[in-house]
């Protein structure tokens, strides 16, 4: 078992040191570990910080003390597209493609930073330019057609801006932009979430490309249970600041503490 | 036939101008109060090259576009920092210190007084840009020159990231880009792009003072990138020639100076705000202001 | 020699004051970028000169209308260009270039109308109190009592009127205060008014001491604007704070250097505390994310 992540003794607070109180953490030494290749899902309560976890680890949230290591290198402090670069991919909540960028832009930005994006390149280096946007936009087919089929919508109209798409379809080409990016570890944030169920196997067959295709790691938030179920082969709970649960998502999900403070029941 | 090449060549000019504040505001949604500082930065070290060294033009106009592109800096680290109306109104403040300095660092500028006897650029050392048609088309070339870059920025990976910036720029950087160096970038090519015009002005009318850099004239460049168009090199042409022209036309029918220049400014004015609420892609334009 | 230009600093300060609080009331509620305060406060002082120097009417006429006359110039901007745009859902850009707009049209048609000269407010020489070395005009005695009077009335107005406590309601929380059933619409009628009305009391407390020309508007309304960034944006007492801070500190700048550096202090300021602490004196920090 090899961990990819490895989060230790987190703590976060938004309410300024003067007035700190042991309620008012969001995280409270907060530790966990993702295993490598694994399909792995965060559950907890609406506000429990899941997206909040998300945001420390891709360096979008500051002022968190503790350490965030990935493949075994420190990234606690670093910044947002250096994480990125390293390899941690993420899809926000919500939509969030590009919206005036056409379809095929939007994939193609998922590519991580590269020497074309110099002003001028394509000036200096006609054919370079060409012929790396070209690969660019090959690879884009590929992973638009592996997903979707050969006769997707999405290659289709790849030239129209991609705030025509239905949320739904700008959900799922977010998450084919994710695999533009070739990384090691996936965040995805409520993929399902107010996504209509005709596009739900969708979704769970590119998670699947990602985890058993191209091997890579998964961590998922979700609401959607019956999903977490079908997906995951690891589950942790998060509850006032801690992961107060982990193992295989039935047995976490059928645990009294869970059952108690998640499902009401 | 003067009064002809006056008009190309201040088209050429504001034709430069709109296409610079066009990289930041039409591309990236940066809305920059700040471009006739730049403007004006680049006007006031041109003069201080031609009066001092010997260069010829290319180097010269190079020296002053680069030396501009690093009191970009300034607005760039705001654009940064801040967000949404607190990066305009700081942008509008490095726009009034800037103008205070010229205005008010008299050993150095001159002050009120301004930089008289400019001397003319030359070309290759040895042809004197003296003529007004030889401006004329120093102006045109300069202006077809930025319009291709910019054309080609536009197109380009990196265009494609600015645009993207303004959609969503959290997106942009956990894409793995480091949006800080996109937005230095975007705002010294700016910078860069406006001095050159300021070099052109300087040379072409041999006198500048600050009153050609306050606040009016970054309101005026804007309103030509607006009435024009955002996003692409056809709106800022368009633009430039609607504010270069039509005072010319006020005049023509017979209206006293400065009447017409009062007329001149409520047009613009109304077109500003009928743009904004009616023709958000101006006259010619691919996007509009977010 | 320092009490004085203290003295001179705080009653120029209580005038930013008032502007700011013209300006806060709109920007506090709507988030409105209002550049067009601006010229309403130009034509504010023009109606007052008009009808007081050229029509011969008492001063108190003449500020009555003035107050009048902005309040609804102010709401007539509202209606015309910034309500339309709301309702397209126009971005906070579009509306600040906008209201660019609307300034340039009616500095120039101010222009037209009276002139581009300077225009004051007769010579009659006003009486001069003093004590020691210090001197008070009767025209500064007079803004200081009225601009404290004003500001004032303006908190108790904001703080114990129904009307008062709901624009501090949209303050906090616009969406919550249609949810609740209170019209946006309406409060917006108010407060355009009230901002006009109150840029224009600034405006002629001012004009009446030290004249006008078509270009006063913009240097005061930054001010305005920035008295409230470094007070703290989205609170009133801020306009207070901010306002007789800064001017004070033009004081001391005219003091130990030069009327002429007075404008780029007050944007270093400005920047300095944009960058080091955003949220002003009394501000509190916004989530970012
Ligand atoms: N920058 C911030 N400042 C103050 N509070 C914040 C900040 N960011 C998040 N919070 C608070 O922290 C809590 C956790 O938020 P978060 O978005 O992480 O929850 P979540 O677990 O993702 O919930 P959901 O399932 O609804 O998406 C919430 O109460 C939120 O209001
Ligand atoms: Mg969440």
């Amino acid at each position: 078992m090899e961990t990819i992540l490895n989060i230790s003794n987190l703590n976060l607070s938004f309410i300024s040191d003067r007035q700190k109180e042991e309620s008012l953490f969001l995280f409270r030494d907060l530790s966990l570990e993702i295993e490598r290749e694994k399909i792995t899902a965060l559950v907890g309560g609406n506000g429990a910080g899941k997206t909040t976890l998300f945001n420390v680890i891709s360096g979008l949230q500051r002022g968190a003390s503790g350490k965030v290591n990935f493949q075994g290198s420190e990234i606690t402090r670093l910044s947002p597209y250096k994480i990125a670069r390293l390899g941690i991919g993420r899809l926000f909540q919500g939509a969030r493609v590009f919206e005036e960028l056409s379809i095929l832009d939007n994939m193609v930005i998922g590519a991580i930073h590269h020497a074309n994006e110099i002003p001028f390149y394509n000036l200096l280096f006609y054919r370079k330019s060409m012929a790396f946007e070209k690969g660019l936009e090959e690879k884009a087919e590929a992973i638009l057609s592996e997903l979707f089929g050969s006769n997707n919508i999405f290659w289709e109209d790849r030239i129209k801006p991609a705030g025509n798409l239905s949320f739904g379809h700008q959900r799922l080409l977010a998450m084919a932009r994710l695999l533009m990016g070739n990384y090691s570890l996936y965040l995805l944030d409520e993929p399902t979430a107010g996504v209509h169920v005709q596009f739900i196997e969708q979704i769970a067959s590119a998670i699947r490309h990602m985890n058993s295709h191209s091997h890579k790691t998964v961590l998922l938030i979700e609401h959607n249970m019956h999903f977490v179920r079908q997906m995951a082969e690891y589950c942790l709970y998060m509850e006032n600041g801690k992961i107060i649960a982990k193992g295989h998502p039935n047995d976490v999900l059928a645990s009294d503490q869970v059952q108690q403070s998640y499902m009401g029941i | 036939m003067d009064f002809l090449y006056h008009i190309i060549i201040m088209i050429g000019i504001y034709t430069i101008l709109a296409l610079a504040a066009n990289i930041p505001v039409g591309l990236a949604n940066l809305l920059s109060l700040a471009q006739a500082a730049f403007y004006g930065i680049g006007a006031y070290l041109s003069a201080f090259v031609l009066l001092n060294f010997n260069i010829p033009l290319l180097p010269g106009l190079f020296v002053v576009a680069i030396t501009t592109g690093f009191f970009s800096l300034l607005i760039s680290l705001a654009s940064i920092r801040l967000k949404g109306d607190y990066f305009i109104l700081a942008a509008l403040g490095f726009q009034l210190i800037v103008f205070s300095v010229l205005y008010n660092w008299t050993d150095v500028t001159k002050g009120p007084y301004g930089i008289s006897g400019i001397p003319p650029p030359r070309l290759f050392a040895f042809i004197e840009l003296t003529a007004n048609f030889q401006f004329a088309i120093l102006s045109v070339s300069l202006a077809a020159l930025t319009s291709f870059l910019f054309y080609y920025l536009v197109k380009s990976p990196f265009g494609r990231v600015l645009k993207s910036i303004r959609s969503d720029e959290l997106s942009v950087s956990i894409s793995g880009r480091n949006v800080y160096q996109f937005k230095i970038i975007a705002f010294f090519l700016s910078a860069g792009f406006s001095a050159s015009a300021g070099f052109l002005f300087a040379g072409y009318v041999k006198y500048i003072d600050p009153t050609s850099f306050t606040l009016d004239e970054s309101i005026f460049i804007l309103s030509a990138l607006f009435i024009g168009g955002l996003g692409n090199v056809k709106g800022c042409i368009v633009g430039a020639a609607v504010i270069v022209i039509l005072p010319e036309l006020l005049r023509f029918a017979g209206l006293p100076d400065n009447i017409a220049a009062n007329l001149r400014q409520i047009i613009y004015g109304l077109a500003l705000i009928l743009v904004m609420l009616y023709f958000p892609k101006g006259l010619a334009g691919d996007t509009m202001l977010k | 020699m320092f009490l004085q230009f203290i003295i001179n600093g705080l009653i120029t300060g209580m005038l930013y004051t008032l502007a700011s609080l013209g300006y806060a009331l709109v920007y506090n509620t709507t988030r409105i970028f209002h550049l067009a305060l601006a010229v309403l406060y130009v034509v504010a002082a023009y109606i007052f000169w008009h009808v007081t120097v050229v029509c011969g009417f008492p001063m108190f006429a003449g500020i009555f209308a003035s107050v009048c006359f902005t309040a609804l110039l102010s709401l007539a901007i509202d209606r015309l260009v910034y309500f339309p745009l709301f309702k397209l859902k126009a971005s906070l850009s579009v509306v600040l270039v906008s209201s660019i707009g609307v300034f340039t049209v009616l500095t120039n048609l101010v222009a037209l109308t009276w002139g581009n000269e300077f225009k004051a407010f007769g010579s009659d020489i006003s009486r001069i109190y003093s004590s020691g070395n210090l001197i008070v005009t009767g025209k500064q005695l007079f803004q200081f009592i009225a601009s404290l009077v004003l500001i004032i009335t303006f908190f108790l107005f904001l703080n114990r009127s129904k009307t008062g406590l709901r624009i501090k309601a949209v303050r906090d929380d616009s969406e919550l205060y249609q949810v609740l059933g209170f019209s946006l619409t309406k409060m917006r009628v108010t407060v355009f008014l009230l901002s006009g009305a109150m840029i224009s009391l600034a405006s002629c407390l001012t004009a009446w001491d030290i004249g006008m020309d078509p270009y006063v508007g913009m240097p005061i309304l930054l001010n305005a604007i920035v008295a409230l960034i470094i007070g703290g944006a989205g609170r009133f007492e801020s306009c207070v704070i901010g306002g007789i801070t800064l001017g004070i500190l033009q004081a001391l700048v005219v003091w130990q250097w030069s009327a002429q550096w007075q404008e780029a202090i007050t944007f270093v300021v400005l920047i300095i505390f944009l960058f080091l602490r955003p949220q002003g004196f009394i501000g509190e920090k916004s989530r970012v994310v």
